[in-house]
């Protein structure tokens, strides 16, 4: 059997971490301490700390990899079963998924440095971060699953996270026209929430309004 | 189906309707108009757009006629239902054209919903009940319209502003306190806005005006006596107040140059097309059409080099298009060229996320590499005496032109005399990515575009001996010594480009070095005062990291914000340069050389205030109803624009198209009118003021302030609309005094007020 330096089990990390800062983000939020400039700065640092190891991580299991060899499929243990039926906690360690997944996460980190600068000021700045966190944990675990159990799970975060856009920056509510047309550009097919189960429970989500409210 | 408009007011109809969409109506009109003048191109008809506009507008009512009342969308039979319905005529008229309180409003909604449930026509007996109850509200607002517990909140609040606590008021005498009433019923909220806005204005018109008399007299080159040792180098900025800064810095740091400042077209206004462009600019300001076309090309005697350069680049763009283009559209070479490009792109991603400006910088190079360096010229001279007309504009000015754009401009900046042995001439313009708002950083005298090759066409003519001599025909003196060169300075980064340096003669070439160094280190000091504006910049920078960091905004993708365009200005100062040279004016001050001594009469102020005065006050309206309603009159957040057909843009993927400017453009401005300020005399000014139409409503109309300072004396009158002049009776007190700009802005991020800088404005003249 391969020695490896990285732990397998290591991996594990790569979806948490974002998912961590997903939660660090929303009790920043819910604490009053996302407000304001310095509340950005906070968002940032727990967006950055995330995303950078994340990649790094990723980046060691790839180069691990291709010189002493992929591990393949990695199991953890069980996340719950039931009767004759479980759900491991496992990931695939190959060439395509870490590969994909270093892209992936590359991607991940360049899109949050960008929006980092580009959503300075929004009135929405720690819901967006919150979302994109969410949203980065949801594709890394579907791209390193070992299972499609947790493809869905992660699937399903990715619709959660998509449905976190950032509100409309303007102070006039749902029923302005940037509200409707932020609403509207998140309605594209590939909308990954278009066909999650988490939209079945919100069928109103499935079709643009046809028109503002005609009172 | 008609809508039974009555065809009188179909016009107002039509007008209203257009209003709607104020971003795309106004688009049309503006490329109906356009129609013919600017070549091949898709025709665009106003009343085609009408015509769809009319049709949407049926269908919509259609539905919303059948939904609501059950009849068709005309207004006949509008006026047929509500006349059998007047019960709900009354509650659907009150619920909206009324602020009724939250039950009844609550009640007449719930009445609307129910309508458009049901699919038969609408009893009058269920809107009745509410009808009723609205007389019974409106019976008890006619009895008392304004109840104590209506009036206590804003009676509050203006005791919080006068600075009157509980016990202040309770000790008022009856007559105090039923004026204090009767201030407050007639203090609306236009009228508190109004009070509110002239408290503002007030308060900074206070401070300039009291810099400006303690400047008076202070400021260098006031006269340029005959004998007198002339500054070591001119430089000619552009009237925009962001160059305010940088003039400042240059000054401080070296007393013996001399800045003047003018509207960047210089009074050229030209069709220009850079070498290889297939496309060209008009550089002249909205409205104005220009006469002549300058083109860039290779240097006299280098033409087998320009053709090879041109060659070498258009190869550069095939193999650019190729890789862009063919990657879109052809599925086979679109799926080899993914698969190669996916490396070089992964890593050009990764430099614009880590190190944009260091990746620009490699990438310029890279460019330069591949394409050559060329030295190039503008032909600027016309071959012959043809007629230069809008309609077909001729390449080239005649010497006679040139002579007398030269003459004139000069002229009217007030250099007549007094010339340095070098005269910098320098435009402007921004550069930023992933930014659709771009024009609205550049250059405002050319339309929101690049002024730079207006600088370097400026030079190149007033530099040419056939020009000189004509020039001094005309009464100026150009010494033989004196040579002008073309620059342009990037607002954006504070960085600058030099235009025809090969040609500097040999004794010019070491105060040409010595200056381009002093600019640079101005630039820095000018991105140091920047970036204290810049929450994301620490407030530490020294200069060269400030200069390294607005470098990085201008290649971010991501910056919303690459620099905050006019966001301070305030002011606009016509008059000479002492007057204002040795002050602090943060960035906030329009300022236009003009010399009072050279022009009396002032015969040359006249058309200048008409021009630079609607150019400042655009300017700073635009600013102003930006920020005074983002949402109505200003565009919104950048964040949700996107690029709509390449004519505007628009808030996602449904909106009218945003006019005005975004919400990161604005954030920090403080919503004033433009103070106007002019070095001249009183009656001059009357007689302008009553012979120009534009300068009436512009300053009688209140969009603009108009002030005037003795040219001899401190003095400063101030033109109230209804008054007249009336002499400035403010503090006499002298404003703070600094060492150096970067001492008095060192750890402040809000705007400072006008302070007195040690050391500039006495330089020896």
């Amino acid at each position: 059997m391969t020695a490896y330096l990285l732990p397998p089990g290591v991996i594990a990390l790569a979806p948490a971490l974002p998912l961590l800062a997903a939660l660090l983000v929303t009790a920043l939020r819910l604490s009053g301490a996302a407000q304001g400039e310095a509340g950005e700065r906070r968002v940032a640092a727990v967006t950055l700390a995330a995303g950078v190891p994340v990649l790094g991580l990723l980046l060691a299991f790839a180069l691990q990899g291709l010189i002493l060899g992929w591990p393949g499929q990695v199991e953890l243990g069980d996340w719950f079963a039931s009767g004759g039926w479980r759900l491991p906690l496992s990931f695939t360690l190959d060439g395509l998924s870490l590969g994909i997944g270093v892209v992936v996460a590359f991607i991940a980190l360049a899109t949050l440095r960008f929006s980092l600068t580009y959503m300075h000021r929004e009135a929405g700045f720690p819901r967006f971060f919150l979302g994109m966190n969410l949203f980065a944990s949801g594709i890394l675990l579907v791209v390193l699953a070992g299972n499609a159990g947790l493809v869905f799970v992660g699937w399903e975060l990715m619709g959660l996270a998509s449905w976190l856009p950032p509100p409309p920056s303007t102070p006039s509510g749902p029923s302005s026209p940037t509200a409707w047309a932020t609403r509207a550009c998140c309605w594209p097919s590939s909308c990954p929430s278009s066909g999650s189960a988490a939209s079945i429970g919100r069928p109103w989500r499935r079709a643009p309004p046809a028109c503002p409210p005609c009172t | 189906m008609t809508l039974g408009l009555d065809p009188a007011h179909w016009e107002a109809y039509l007008e209203g309707l257009a209003k709607e969409l104020p971003g795309w109506s106004g688009m049309v009109l503006l490329r109906d108009r356009q129609c013919g003048q600017a070549g091949p191109g898709v025709p665009v008809a106003m009343t085609d757009y009408l015509a769809l506009r009319l049709v949407l507008e049926q269908v919509y009512g259609q539905r919303l006629c059948s939904l609501h009342f059950k009849t068709e969308a005309s207004l006949p039979a509008l006026r047929g239902y509500l006349r059998h319905h007047p019960a709900e005529l009354l509650v659907r008229l009150a619920l909206y054209g009324e602020d009724l309180p939250e039950w009844l409003a609550d009640q007449g909604h719930r009445l609307v919903r129910a309508a458009t449930s049901r699919a038969a026509e609408e009893k009058e007996t269920d809107w009745l009940p509410v009808a009723r109850l609205l007389e019974s509200w409106r019976e008890g607002e006619r009895r008392d319209p304004a109840p104590a517990n209506r009036r206590a909140w804003p009676l509050f609040l203006l005791c919080q502003h006068l600075g009157l606590n509980a016990e202040a008021l309770a000790d008022l005498a009856a007559d105090d306190a039923r004026a204090l009433l009767d201030g407050l019923a007639e203090l609306t909220p236009e009228r508190a806005a109004w009070v509110w806005l002239q408290a503002y204005e007030r308060h900074y018109r206070e401070q300039v005006f009291a810099a400006l008399a303690a400047n008076h007299g202070r400021g260098a080159w006031r006269d340029r006596p005959d004998g007198a040792i002339p500054p070591r180098a001119q430089l000619v900025f552009c009237m925009d107040d962001r160059e305010e800064g940088l003039r400042r810095h240059l000054e401080e740091l070296r007393p013996d140059i001399e800045t003047l400042g003018a509207a960047a077209h210089l009074g050229l206004f030209i069709r220009y097309t850079g070498l290889g462009e297939t496309r060209h600019a008009d550089l002249c300001p909205v409205g104005a059409r220009p006469a002549h076309a300058i083109r860039e090309e290779p240097m006299e005697g280098a033409e087998a080099e320009g053709r090879a350069w041109l060659a070498r680049r258009a190869r550069r763009l095939a193999w650019k298009a190729r890789l862009i283009q063919g990657s879109r559209r052809d599925p086979v070479r679109g799926l080899l060229a993914s698969v190669a490009g996916a490396p070089t792109a992964l890593g050009l991603l990764a430099g614009r996320m880590l190190l944009p400006a260091a990746l620009a910088g490699w990438v310029a190079r890279l460019r330069e590499a591949a394409d050559g360096r060329l030295v190039t010229r503008l032909r600027l001279t016309a071959g012959a005496n043809t007629p230069a007309t809008p309609q077909a504009p001729r390449e080239g000015y005649t010497d006679a032109e040139q002579a007398e754009r030269v003459q004139a401009f000069l002229t009217g900046i007030g250099l007549t005399r007094g010339f340095s042995p070098l005269v910098v001439i320098v435009g402007h313009g921004s550069n930023s990515l992933n930014n659709p708002h771009l024009s609205a950083y550049d250059c405002g005298a050319c339309s929101g575009r690049h002024s730079g090759p207006n600088a370097r066409l400026f030079a190149a003519m007033a530099n040419r001996p056939e020009v000189r001599a004509l020039v001094r025909a005309r009464g100026i003196e150009i010494p033989a010594t004196t040579w002008f060169l073309g620059c342009e300075h990037n607002t954006c980064d504070d960085q600058f480009i030099w235009y025809e340096t090969d040609a500097l003669r040999a004794t010019h070439v070491r105060v040409f070095e010595g200056l381009r160094a002093t600019l640079l280190q101005a630039g820095a000091l000018h991105a140091q005062e920047r970036c204290r504006r810049f929450v994301s910049a620490p407030l530490d920078l020294d200069p060269a990291r400030a200069h390294r960091h607005v470098m990085g905004r201008r290649h971010d993708y991501g910056q919303a914000r690459p620099e905050l365009g006019h966001v301070n200005n305030a002011a606009a100062f016509i008059g000479r340069r002492a007057a204002t040279r040795g002050a602090f004016f943060d960035r906030r001050l329009f300022l236009i050389s003009y010399d009072c001594d050279l022009d009396p009469e002032g015969r040359g102020l006249e058309p200048m205030l008409v021009a630079n005065g609607q150019v400042g006050a655009g300017i700073s309206l635009e600013y102003y109803f930006s920020t005074v309603d983002n949402e109505r009159y200003g565009s919104g957040s950048k964040v949700t624009h996107n690029v709509a057909g390449l004519i505007g843009v628009m808030d996602g993927t449904s909106s009218d198209l945003r006019t005005g400017l975004p919400a990161q453009m604005i954030e920090i401005h403080e919503a004033m009118r433009l103070l106007i300020v002019v070095e001249h005399r009183l009656g001059v000014l009357t007689g302008i003021y009553e012979r120009q139409p534009v300068l009436r409503e512009l300053i009688g109309n209140g969009w603009v302030q108009l002030a005037a300072k003795d040219p001899d004396s401190p003095a400063i009158h101030r033109f109230v609309p209804d008054l007249g002049w009336v002499a400035w009776q403010g503090r006499a007190e002298v404003p703070p005094r600094a060492r150096r700009s970067a001492d008095w802005t060192r750890g402040h991020r809000d705007t400072l007020p006008p302070a007195l800088i040690e050391g500039v404005g006495e330089a020896s003249g």
